[in-house]
């Protein structure tokens, strides 16, 4: 019985790598990513059949359009930016293994109690600069306060009735959405399906423009991000999150209070949520609409996930990734594609690439010597004089 | 033996992780009807190498010849088909399947329940199993999941047996049963592997004994022409003294008294039940049972971890409701390792730095977490208890268990406490590390901590500790001075066929003669 047995070998074995430094890792990266986007252009040009290099040329250009007499390419900043705000947004829960799909959702309600607090406090703001900024704050306290109860609601239930964070979470973006359009309707008087631009002539409640529009909300995220690093890496706060994410046992052990580190931590992602929420309304948009943070929340998650929970690398792959979304949607726009199909076919490809490349930088392929297919393969190659396995 | 027939034979076997060799060169021979222990400490690459015949890893080199021919092994089910069963320490086994569903799962050819169930009695019956086929697992003592186990590879016609750590869960008398069966089995002409790092087991059972040292092979003995002490000297290298040190008992009035403790479990069901005992400062007092009878919820319940009702008080203080910080700060601290070991205690993917700074980092005032002065109590308990890790920054979960072990009690006793919880202290730990361990634990009781030592190897129990308490599916079977006890006396305790407390009602097993409690309340009354 055992003599006549077939002998079985993998064709390779998966092998852990240790011994990549870490600049090669880096490179190994950015090659990936290069190759990648080459390659997702490739896609662009059989699609367009218009000249390669063109279409690479309008997508640089359509991503760094500078306005009239501006300097700086502010649309994709201030894309870079809400992106990283996200993403900084649910850091510190993701951290502590609380996952926080509500991102989108926080954030809507926080832009729509500021833009409640911005339509009927019209009268009492254009009565002063003072009273303008007394406005001001109210909208960004209203905000903060909104997107704190939405981001709280589902963690004491997490914590109290032991409930699923990320279905919570993601239902609550549904309610977000669904009051966002009921608001604005009654804010129209039923005329319209929204106000449309609040305080469109007095401006009152908008956000002061200092070099552009764009320039002091990048400033408040970018100061976020710093206090988040700091929060995360320094604080107590930011320890007792890591042991709570590490061994939640552990942390009652040692005597935290891990309800009251979760709750905690969920206020300070809605509070940044809450600010998020202010900028769109009383610095960008000074407007409405369920759809009004796109899906920053979920792709936010990728982001996060993708750059470790380490801020720099966030700041990093937010800027590729609206670099990459403002590009696709010129060469859309340009070359009459109709919708922005192409951009999420383009940003598929690059994250899939990228996952693939992480697989490699950890691992590497061992080949089985023994095995017949290697063998076939061999004797393939070696009849033609060619050599060698690829990798990535 | 030596006109034997040779059955399986490892030639060269070499398996390496990271570099770091777990086996080196292991050449074991196994005859035909013989039992062969395989001995080493924890991480001598005992698992790896029955890992390796079993088909879960592929060896780096060597070879495996089973009847005098190579045999290539790449998968459990190879293994089976070569004639290899392997018992793993784990069971594993469906809860929610009979005995007998288990032991035919997998199987390809077709067989009716009935042709199974009388085959699996047969086998049963003829090495002198007792079990019932048609009983479903999640309803089984371990013991009975062990036999479950053993039938089920015998079952596959196997002839070479590897049983890994069998007696971990067993109780003496099981053990003894287990070992008789394994003793019929050889008779039978199976080759049996026993994979262990108990001497007296090794002694009881084997033919001859193969030993591991980091990996590599040492040698094999007969076992009738070897002794405990010579095994020892090869298992660990240099010469270890067997003999633990047992301090002078210091008297003292009860630290810890707990009366009328009941304990839940997790799924609801009783853990503890009306429980009574006391802790003196400068006293270990050793607590005995079977895996998973009430010690992880009382160590819980004592540091307030889980709700219990009764009454624990320290120092004649109830602190019945106090949470984990309070309990904390008036002296009682724990250190439990339980199964995962990084479950609770430590957090292994921080650095050691972090996980030493997790009792002290409330103390420092303001926002930041103060790392610096952590990283020079990080620095000091690694060289105090001489741990080996590549930094202070290095994840906790890249450290050998012993290291994590030394960093853990390490941090619990930097603290100055009064109480001491242990549960199982020196589990998966070499031979070095653990009287390290006990050292430590001894220096505690010097200075008059009263320790509260929650043990599985009963010759350690009895030698270490002043006194046992034995738990039986968590009532108090009776507190014995370990000089006056035996392990037989022990054992039978533990299975709850001796019940002191019910034997001797009139000595007040677990109650202080000088009370603190009942102290307090002559003070009240008068």
């Amino acid at each position: 019985m055992v003599e006549d047995r077939k002998v079985r070998t993998p064709l390779f074995s998966i092998v852990k790598r240790d011994d990549l430094p870490k600049y090669k890792a880096i490179i190994i990266r950015i090659a990936t990513f290069i190759a990648t986007f080459f390659f997702a252009m490739l896609i662009c040009f059989f699609v367009i059949k218009e000249n390669y290099f063109e279409i690479i040329g309008t997508l640089f250009k359509g991503a760094t359009v500078v306005s009239k007499g501006k300097i700086l390419p502010w649309r994709l900043l201030m894309d870079t930016a809400l992106l990283l705000a996200f993403a900084i947004a649910i850091v510190a829960p993701f951290k502590m293994k609380y996952w926080n799909m509500g991102a989108n959702g926080q954030v809507l309600v926080g832009a729509l109690a500021a833009i409640v607090v911005m339509f009927f406090m019209e009268d009492f703001a254009v009565k002063s600069t003072f009273n303008n900024v007394i406005v001001i704050i109210l909208m960004l306290l209203a905000s903060i306060l909104a997107s704190v109860i939405w981001a709280v609601i589902p963690a004491i239930f997490k914590v109290f009735f032991k409930t699923n964070e990320t279905l919570f979470t993601l239902m609550m973006n549904y309610v977000a959405s669904g009051l966002v359009g009921y608001v604005n309707y009654v804010l129209a008087q039923g005329k319209k399906e929204s106000p449309g631009i609040v305080n469109a002539d007095s401006q009152a409640g908008w956000f002061p423009v200092i070099v552009d529009k764009y320039f002091l909300p990048i400033i408040i995220i970018l100061l976020i991000t710093v206090v988040i690093y700091f929060y995360i890496k320094k604080t107590k706060h930011g320890y007792e999150i890591s042991v709570v994410g590490d061994s939640i046992n552990t942390a009652k052990y040692v005597g935290m209070n891990t309800k009251k580190i979760i709750i905690r931590t969920l206020i300070v992602s809605g509070i940044i949520c809450g600010i998020i929420g202010f900028i769109y309304s009383s610095a960008i948009n000074h407007s409405i609409d369920p759809n009004t943070c796109g899906s920053l929340g979920f792709t936010a998650v990728l982001v996060a996930w993708l750059s470790n929970f380490s801020p720099i690398i966030i700041a990093g792959i937010s800027f590729v990734l609206s670099f990459l979304t403002l590009g696709t949607s010129k060469v859309s726009s340009t070359y009459r594609l109709g919708n922005n199909d192409l951009s999420n076919v383009i940003i598929g490809l690059i994250f899939f690439a990228i996952l693939i490349c992480e697989f490699f930088i950890r691992f590497k392929l061992k080949f089985n010597q023994e095995n017949n297919m290697y063998k076939a393969i061999k004797k393939l190659f070696s009849k033609k004089r060619k050599g060698g396995v690829e990798e990535c | 033996m030596e006109n034997k027939e040779i059955k399986l034979e490892l030639r060269n076997i070499s398996k390496h992780f990271k570099g770091v060799y777990a086996n080196k060169n292991v050449n074991i021979n196994l005859y035909k009807g013989e039992i062969l222990s395989i001995l080493g400490e924890n991480g001598s690459g005992k698992t790896t190498l029955m890992n390796v015949l079993s088909g879960i890893y592929t060896p780096d080199e060597g070879e495996i010849y089973i009847n005098n021919q190579l045999a290539h092994i790449h998968s459990p089910k190879d293994a089976f088909e070569y004639g290899i069963g392997m018992v793993h320490q784990h069971f594993k086994l469906v809860d929610t399947f009979t005995a007998i569903e288990n032991i035919i799962l997998g199987l390809k050819e077709k067989v009716t329940l009935k042709e199974a169930l009388d085959k699996a009695s047969g086998i049963a019956e003829r090495y002198g199993f007792k079990v019932d086929l048609k009983k479903k697992i999640h309803n089984m003592s371990v013991s009975e999941k062990q036999t479950v186990e053993i039938i089920k590879v015998l079952y596959r016609e196997v002839d070479i047996l590897v049983l890994d750590e069998p007696t971990a869960v067993l109780t003496p008398q099981e053990i003894e049963k287990l070992f008789n069966i394994i003793r019929k089995m050889r008779d039978d002409n199976k080759s049996i592997i026993i994979i262990t790092h108990k001497l007296n087991e090794v002694m009881s059972i084997s033919d001859r004994v193969s030993i591991l040292r980091k990996g590599e092979y040492i040698g094999t003995l007969i076992t009738n022409e070897t002794n405990e002490r010579e095994l020892t000297n090869y298992m660990v290298g240099n010469k270890v003294d067997l003999k633990l040190e047992r301090l002078k008992l210091l008297a003292t009035k009860p630290t810890l008294e707990i009366r009328g403790l009941n304990v839940l479990k997790d799924d609801g069901t009783q853990a503890i039940q009306d429980l009574n005992f006391f802790l003196r400062g400068g006293q270990i007092l050793g607590v005995a049972g079977i895996a998973g009878c009430g010690q992880k919820e009382l160590c819980e319940a004592i540091v307030g971890l889980r709700s219990y009702k009764g009454d624990i008080t320290h120092f004649g203080e109830s602190i019945v409701g106090y949470t984990p910080e309070h309990i904390k700060e008036i002296g009682i601290r724990m250190s439990f390792i339980p199964e995962d070991r990084l479950g609770l205690g430590l957090a292994p993917n921080l650095s050691i730095v972090d996980n030493l700074l997790l009792k002290s980092y409330r103390k420092t005032k303001g926002l930041f977490v103060d790392r610096k002065s952590a990283r020079k109590e990080a620095l000091e308990v690694m060289e105090r208890y001489n741990v080996s890790a590549e930094s202070v920054d290095a994840p906790v979960k890249n450290l050998s268990g012993g290291n994590i072990q030394k960093i853990l009690l390490g941090r619990e006793i930097g603290t100055d406490p009064n109480v001491i919880i242990t549960a199982y202290p020196v589990r998966g730990l070499d031979i070095n590390s653990s009287y390290m361990i006990y050292d430590i634990l001894n220096e505690e009781k010097a200075k008059n901590t009263a320790i509260l030592f929650i043990g599985e190897d009963l010759d350690v129990l009895l030698t270490f500790c002043d006194k046992i308490m034995v738990l039986c599916e968590g009532r108090n079977m009776g507190i014995v001075h370990t000089k006056e006890t035996t392990k037989e006396e022990i054992g039978l305790m533990m299975t709850g066929a001796r019940n002191l407390l019910e034997m001797y009602p009139e000595k007040k097993y677990g109650f202080a003669p000088d009370s603190l409690i009942d102290q307090k309340k002559e003070e009240v009354n008068k």
